[in-house]
């Protein structure tokens, strides 16, 4: 299996905790998987841009139009980004606005009472439409192990309503 | 290490976590740090498997990387594995013992970590710690991998006890800040071995010894030229090529890959370097002779190069193949390869955007602090230092960011700069982090105390290194395991530099604030008076969770109808929880940012922003 993704948003959504995440189903899926994270400066409020690789791999480093999925936790940022994604690669954003591979989690977060838990949503939804190749098991799984005890159920009903969620046509 | 040990696990961890690991899984007894990006995970994650692990190590924070690496370094005076991690500007403030510790030598293994920041994405500067290691005459090793770093830590530290010499592990962001499965090995039984054998000709060696270690450094260097394993797993090609690659570092990885996805892995001769300093030039030389051109890609300056520069076609960063600044990422180095094998002409790169700009947290009391200085100052010159506050540069107050410091020293000299020559000086007002103070701000403070400069110093304590992750300063009261310690207190420190007016203040009371300023505008300007400090104190609002005052319960509202969107409190107060989204239209609270502090209540020329009767 061979799969590079780039996912972008900015300082303290949460972009590094999906990254986490889909790093860890992908080493539970017994997957070689190498990521890169941004730290410092760019953390209070800027820009954040990960990079996750699954396959034989030695840097995380994904190449200008050659990501095979791009996951946006900001429209904005997915679309300053958008250059990394490959011709037929599968871009999904979170976004008030509703098209393909669009959701609005924080909008869904707050309708189930759980406002903190849109980048779980974000990320059910992405695992679904991106076609990573990832078992839903694993997934939550990864949530399971990654997760603080209090926030545990929480970001696990997260990613499972973001999964189930269905694209309005 | 002897016989192979058992692999007992593996789980996904950081590079900084890796390295901690790899210190642990070698035996090493003491390990501390100064935090900066991208190293302070490094001795964050070893405090975190000493408790897990119940491992009878010293992991502590010290004040500055200078302290850092001479207490470690008297450790390995005792015999015992050592080890000190930084980020690459910290080895700069810790390059008095480096130079000196090469010299004189270590008993006790002894690891340098010295993180590099290419690009730079979280520095001042992007410069090569490897050259540090070339200056100071010591060995040093460049992973491309969190798992390499890892594999690299006990090979380093057996170098540094065979040959008794500092030896530095040079990882990058790359490196520090990924994230993969490492494997996982037993920690071996803790040695509870101390003893310091008296030698003064090593350990106090004066000039004329100093000559005799020179000398015997240099002859160390050589043998581990000779013994550098460069060459070990290099295999002639059966087909002499036009070109070969060079690769060190993280730029050995990216090219890897590179060639893995374009299926050319095994076409172009790849010869690694994991240690390119001291490099057995004249074998290596003869070895890569035959090749008509030979590609260097290493991080960030041409060392490897350098070394091997006469007598072989190199192209590189010294040719300007490779650009002389920045990261060797991806797209440079397929635009390189491009070039040298002739391929068709490749798209424009796209620059990366530069995205949004950090800024202070919303009711960060920086931003109350800077907001009251410049309301007061207007025509102030503002010294600025390293830390979150350095933001307050979107606000204007701060003009000036040399080092960790420097805004003292800055002052003092604007100071003497405009007295010396006569001109009216204008209001000069330096900021300063409680930590950044305690790390290189007291010699600085004493100077211009002593000096008699007339500016003011705000210092912005909340207790915490909180641009790093909130790691603790020396006014806590304990140490990083919990137990006590001995909290300097900032007002002491401060009155013991000499300060005759110090006044302490939250800068949430924008109003006093504003009058303490004016007090200490109007004391300097009195000839017989110094410095000036203000002590602006309020806990962080990430990492001071618990010591914050409770928030008050009416909430801060703009006016809708009121409000004109002059626009006014956006591009003056920059907080993110403020927006407008249309000019000349009316700016609005993001309820879930806002921490109604307040503080912009005094914003708003027109008093439009104000608390809901609760």
């Amino acid at each position: 299996m061979k799969k590079q993704i780039v996912i972008v948003g900015t300082g303290g959504q949460g972009v590094l905790f999906v990254t986490r995440v889909i790093v860890e189903a992908a080493f539970l899926s017994g997957q070689p998987v190498i990521s890169s994270e941004t730290h410092g400066m760019a953390m209070r409020g800027g820009s954040v841009i990960s990079q996750v690789k699954i396959g034989k791999y030695l840097s995380p480093a994904i190449e200008q139009g050659r990501a095979d999925v791009l996951l946006g936790l900001t429209p904005e940022e997915a679309q300053a980004y958008g250059y990394y994604l490959k011709d037929q690669g599968i871009r999904v954003i979170n976004s008030r606005d509703q098209g393909k591979g669009m959701i609005d989690a924080e909008g869904l977060a707050r309708k189930m009472g759980q406002p903190r838990s849109g980048n779980m949503i974000f990320l059910g939804y992405a695992a679904k439409q991106s076609k990573i190749g990832l078992e839903h098991s694993k997934y939550l799984e990864a949530i399971e192990r990654l997760s603080p005890a209090k926030f545990r159920e929480q970001n696990s009903k997260g990613f499972q309503a973001g999964y189930s969620f269905l694209i309005r046509k | 290490m002897g016989a192979k040990r058992k692999k007992i696990g593996e789980i996904v961890m950081m590079g900084n976590e890796a390295m901690a690991r790899g210190l642990l899984e070698s035996g090493v007894q003491c390990a501390t740090s100064y935090p900066g990006t991208p190293a302070s995970e490094i001795l964050e994650a070893v405090i975190r498997f000493k408790k897990q692990e119940k491992v009878p190590l010293f992991a502590e924070w010290a004040i500055n990387e200078k302290v850092a690496f001479e207490q470690a370094l008297a450790q390995s005076y005792l015999g015992r594995r050592a080890a000190v991690s930084m980020k690459q500007v910290g080895l700069n403030v810790a390059s008095d013992p480096l130079m000196s510790a090469a010299y004189i030598g270590v008993k006790g293994g002894f690891l340098i970590i010295s993180a590099d920041d290419p690009g730079p994405k979280s520095s001042q500067t992007e410069q090569d710690s490897r050259f540090q290691a070339f200056f100071a005459k010591i060995p040093v090793f460049d992973p491309s991998s969190p798992q390499e770093a890892k594999e690299m830590i006990p090979r380093a530290l057996a170098l540094s006890e065979k040959y008794a010499i500092p030896v530095l592990l040079r990882p990058t962001t790359r490196v520090c800040h990924s994230r993969q499965p490492i494997p996982l090995y037993p920690l071996p039984e803790p040695n509870p071995e101390a003893s310091f054998e008296k030698n003064p000709a090593r350990w106090a060696a004066t000039p004329g010894f100093r000559f005799k270690l020179h000398q015997e450094l240099n002859r160390k260097l050589e043998a581990m030229a000779r013994e550098n394993p460069v060459l070990k797993n290099w295999k002639e090609p059966a087909e002499k090529k036009p070109l070969a690659i060079l690769a060190s570092g993280v730029p050995y990885a990216l090219v890897h890959d590179f060639l893995l996805d374009k299926k050319m892995l095994g076409q172009i001769p790849l010869f690694k370097v994991d240690q390119p300093f001291p490099l057995p030039v004249q074998e290596m030389k003869k070895f890569l002779k035959p090749f008509k051109s030979v590609l260097v890609l290493e991080e960030t300056y041409p060392l490897i190069e350098m070394q091997l520069a006469d007598g072989l076609r190199l192209r590189g960063r010294r040719d300007g193949l490779i650009p002389a600044e920045g990261e060797l990422t991806v797209d440079v180095l397929h635009r390189v390869l491009a070039e040298l094998l002739g391929w068709e002409k490749m798209a424009e790169t796209v620059p990366e955007p530069k995205g949004r700009r950090p800024t202070l947290c919303a009711g960060c009391a920086h931003r109350s602090a800077f907001w009251a200085i410049k309301k007061t100052f207007p025509k102030g010159i503002f010294p600025g230092d390293i830390g979150c506050y350095t933001l307050g540069i979107n606000m204007g107050v701060v003009d000036t960011c040399l080092c960790m410091g420097a805004s003292i020293t800055t002052a003092t000299g604007l100071y003497q700069g405009f007295n010396a020559s006569g001109r009216e000086v204008p209001p000069i007002v330096a900021t300063i982090g409680d930590s950044t103070f305690f790390h290189a701000g007291i010699p600085a403070l004493v100077n211009a105390v002593h000096q008699k400069a007339k500016f003011i110093l705000v210092i912005l304590d909340n207790s915490t290194v909180a641009m790093t992750g909130g790691q603790p300063a020396p006014n806590l009261a304990t140490l990083s395991d919990g137990s006590p310690a001995e909290p300097i207190e900032l007002e002491r420190m401060v009155r013991a530099c000499g300060v005759e007016f110090l006044e302490v203040v939250d800068p949430y009371d924008v109003q006093k604030m504003t009058t303490v300023l004016k007090k200490a505008g109007a004391y300097i300007q009195d000839e017989k008076n110094g410095v000036a400090v203000i002590i602006a104190r309020h806990p962080c609002m990430v990492y001071g969770r618990q010591l914050l005052p409770e928030r008050p319960a009416a909430r801060v509202v703009i006016e809708k109808e009121e409000c004109d969107g002059c626009g006014f409190c956006v591009t003056q107060f920059d907080c993110p929880a403020i927006v407008q989204e249309v000019k000349k239209q009316p700016a609005r609270i993001l309820e879930e940012f806002c921490t109604d502090c307040g503080t912009c209540l005094t914003v708003c020329p027109k008093k439009h922003i104000r608390r809901e009767a609760s």
